[in-house]
């Protein structure tokens, strides 16, 4: 059995689409992702980023290929596996009449924390993020830096093994991305699985210990940055990035 | 579907404990059944009786006309009520009409004292009013005008009376005698009867229009209302299967529209006998407008029942939109559907048959009001319930399909529940490509 955290193996979703018949949104793309590891899945809008995440946290079902998350599948183990991750989407918003407080402990409850320890588990998230001052107002009276803290927080209210945020700093003031980076790099010295995309360079440079480049669905390049370099000659990532998605067009080109 | 009792539970009291902290499902699922109808009935009779004060002060401009004898001694008699002033116009009958549909008068009686060519000799009374013929003219569309017709009418009846009993007794008889025959008739229904009458058909309107409003802003609010505050990725992506999910979300709409009809139903009992009974104080003695105890029982199953319905079938309409805006317009239709039947059933004779029992919704409102004038037909209430089963398991079916659809349930499906019910739910439609556990 593989020591990986999440596990995917020809991963493809396509889509009915009215206008355009079946869209393969991503198409048999494989990668394996370690605790202990802040993974980026690197991609321009429309790559295939937010659907992959997606179906790893099982909001969407594969039309084909596997993937386990934390030993589970996604597919017959879909529940384990929501038990098992911690998702953050743009998408994925708090109850607005909930407190801050009452948002953790009912999703550390909802996702089968033991119930001995939800009260002190929340304690320490609402310390180790600052939200003393906040814990007890209702999540639609917070400022959006408030709201962001307990977005994140919510997600490792359960204490899960495998963090999943799509695009995390998408429209953070400067202050709350650092935050938010400074999040993900506990998570991962804490011995998490942190499996994010951005499209944001500088982000994945700092950030990720290994990177994939996704493109129209399909992964083109996985290593660490500096495998990356090694490989293309080129020291910047955005240069590294921009090379894989020209080459793929013009093999797209070449093929057509 | 698989379905975890804990999960539900646990999403259960979030969803109520949410609800109860927005002031547009408090209001119109809470405080509404339990505060406005019984104030809005108050109102409404308050200002009934206001209006119908107002008109009795109202002073009557009655103009007489004729021959002059009888219409001096008509005149002389209607002044005697201080509510009537005898006025003078001139003019031909069209004339005055006019005036009275301008409102310048309010009745004209023409008194003619021939008897006509058929009339006997004998039944030929000789006092100057005694064998008159009086036509009344009025504007029956005003208020006003018809009051004064009615204080005319008394007028004559009172000249009537007194020219009878004068002649009765000039023939040495009672005035009871002069009468050829009497009609009488005795009132068999008892208080409660005449109560029940009343609260059989305002009752069950109002509670059922109380339960479809008390599930309405909940429904919407936790299908549409959820996807429209990006909170539904959020409930996805937990460890609760969209089973409990859906299924606490169901419970709550449901309780929230069983609380309004419950709630509604214990205003009732507790405040429309006397609110209706001050408002009847001229039939005070006629009528008991208590609502019965013993159908209590009977109207808070079929509350709930019909609170089972209405929930499952908003929520699936809701649940294809995106917005709350959208999931109004998408529900609307069938709060109306849920409600119209029961407006067609204000017939106080209306019959509970098995067809009407099969006929969801109206048939509670039938078992309901049957149970208020004390009739308890136990086969028809069993068929009303066995038809309540059928239509929710029904409703729970779809909602399985809806559920079974990750378009739908991930917001991906662009249409409303009957193009996905044209696609999908009718022999032989396609399956939904994506599963969900």
């Amino acid at each position: 059995m593989s020591d990986a955290s999440v596990d995917v193996r020809e991963l493809t979703k396509v889509y009915a689409d009215d206008a355009r018949g079946d869209v393969r949104a991503v198409d048999g793309i494989s990668f394996t992702c370690r605790p202990g590891e802040v993974f980026g899945l690197l991609g321009a809008n429309g790559a295939g980023k937010t659907t992959t995440l997606r179906m790893l946290s099982t909001v969407l079902a594969p039309s084909s290929g596997t993937a386990t998350v934390a030993g589970f599948d996604i597919v017959t183990g879909a529940a384990d596996v929501r038990r098992s991750i911690g998702f953050y989407s743009s998408s994925t918003a708090l109850y607005p009449r909930l407190t801050a407080r009452e948002t953790l402990e009912f999703f550390a409850r909802i996702n089968h924390y033991p119930e001995a320890k939800v009260r002190g588990r929340v304690d320490e998230i609402v310390a180790r993020f600052g939200m003393e001052p906040f814990a007890g107002a209702r999540v639609d009276k917070l400022s959006s830096g408030q709201k962001q803290k307990v977005s994140i927080a919510r997600t490792i209210a359960h204490d899960p093994p495998v963090l999943i945020f799509d695009e995390p700093t998408v429209a953070l003031d400067v202050l709350a991305a650092l935050d938010m980076r400074s999040v993900i790099g506990e998570l991962r010295d804490a011995g998490k699985t942190v499996l994010f995309s951005t499209h944001v360079m500088s982000e994945a440079e700092k950030l990720c210990d290994r990177i994939a480049i996704i493109h129209e669905g399909r992964i083109h390049t996985t290593g660490t940055l500096e495998s990356l370099r090694a490989a293309t000659g080129l020291h910047y990532l955005e240069d590294i990035f921009v090379h894989h998605v020209r080459a793929a067009r013009d093999g797209e080109a070449a093929g057509a | 579907m698989k379905v975890n009792p804990r999960d539900v539970w646990l999403w259960y009291r979030m969803e109520i404990r949410s609800a109860l902290r927005e002031r547009n499902i408090v209001l119109n699922s809470l405080l509404l059944p339990l505060l406005l109808y019984p104030a809005m009935l108050w109102l409404v009779l308050s200002g009934f009786t206001f209006v119908q004060g107002q008109t009795q002060g109202l002073t009557s401009r009655v103009m007489v006309t004729g021959d002059a004898t009888a219409a001096e001694a008509l005149t002389a008699r209607l002044r005697e009520n201080p509510k009537v002033e005898t006025v003078s116009f001139d003019g031909g009958e069209q004339a005055l009409d006019a005036r009275i549909r301008a409102g310048d008068l309010d009745a004209v009686v023409a008194v003619r004292t021939d008897a006509g060519p058929g009339a006997r000799a004998e039944l030929v009374l000789p006092s100057a009013l005694g064998s008159a013929q009086y036509v009344a003219r009025y504007d029956a569309s005003k208020d006003r005008s018809r009051l004064a017709s009615d204080r005319v009418r008394k007028t004559i009846d009172d000249i009537r009376r007194d020219v009878l009993a004068g002649e009765a007794a000039a023939r040495g008889i009672g005035l009871d005698s002069w009468q050829a025959f009497h009609v009488g008739t005795v009132d068999t229904a008892s208080r409660e009867d005449i109560g029940a009458l009343v609260l059989k058909l305002l009752v069950p309107t109002i509670l059922m229009v109380m339960v479809a409003l008390g599930c309405f802003y909940p429904a919407i609010d936790t299908t549409a209302g959820e996807r429209e505050r990006n909170t539904w990725e959020t409930a996805l992506s937990v460890s609760a299967s969209p089973g409990s999910i859906v299924t606490a979300k169901y419970l709550y709409v449901a309780t929230f529209g069983a609380a309004a009809g419950l709630l509604n139903i214990a205003t009732m009992v507790v405040s429309l006998g006397p609110i209706l009974e001050q408002f009847a104080r001229g039939a005070g003695d006629k009528a008991s407008f208590a609502f019965p105890i013993s159908a209590v029982p009977v109207t808070a199953l079929g509350t709930v029942l019909v609170a089972l319905f209405v929930a499952a079938g908003l929520m699936i309409l809701a649940a294809f939109a995106r917005t709350f805006k959208e999931g109004q317009s998408m529900a609307s239709p069938f709060y109306l559907a849920t409600i119209l039947p029961i407006m067609l059933l204000q017939s106080p004779d209306l019959e509970f048959t098995p067809g009407l029992a099969l006929i969801p919704v109206a048939n509670v409102a039938m078992v309901i009001r049957e149970a208020i004038a004390g009739t308890f037909n136990l086969p028809l209430i069993g068929l009303t319930a066995l038809v309540g089963v059928i239509v929710v398991g029904v409703c729970l079916w779809i909602a399985t399909r809806v559920l079974a659809s990750e378009d739908v349930l991930a917001g991906g499906f662009n249409g409303s529940f009957f193009k996905f019910a044209a696609a999908r739910l009718r022999p032989g439609a396609s399956r939904d490509k994506g599963k969900h556990e």
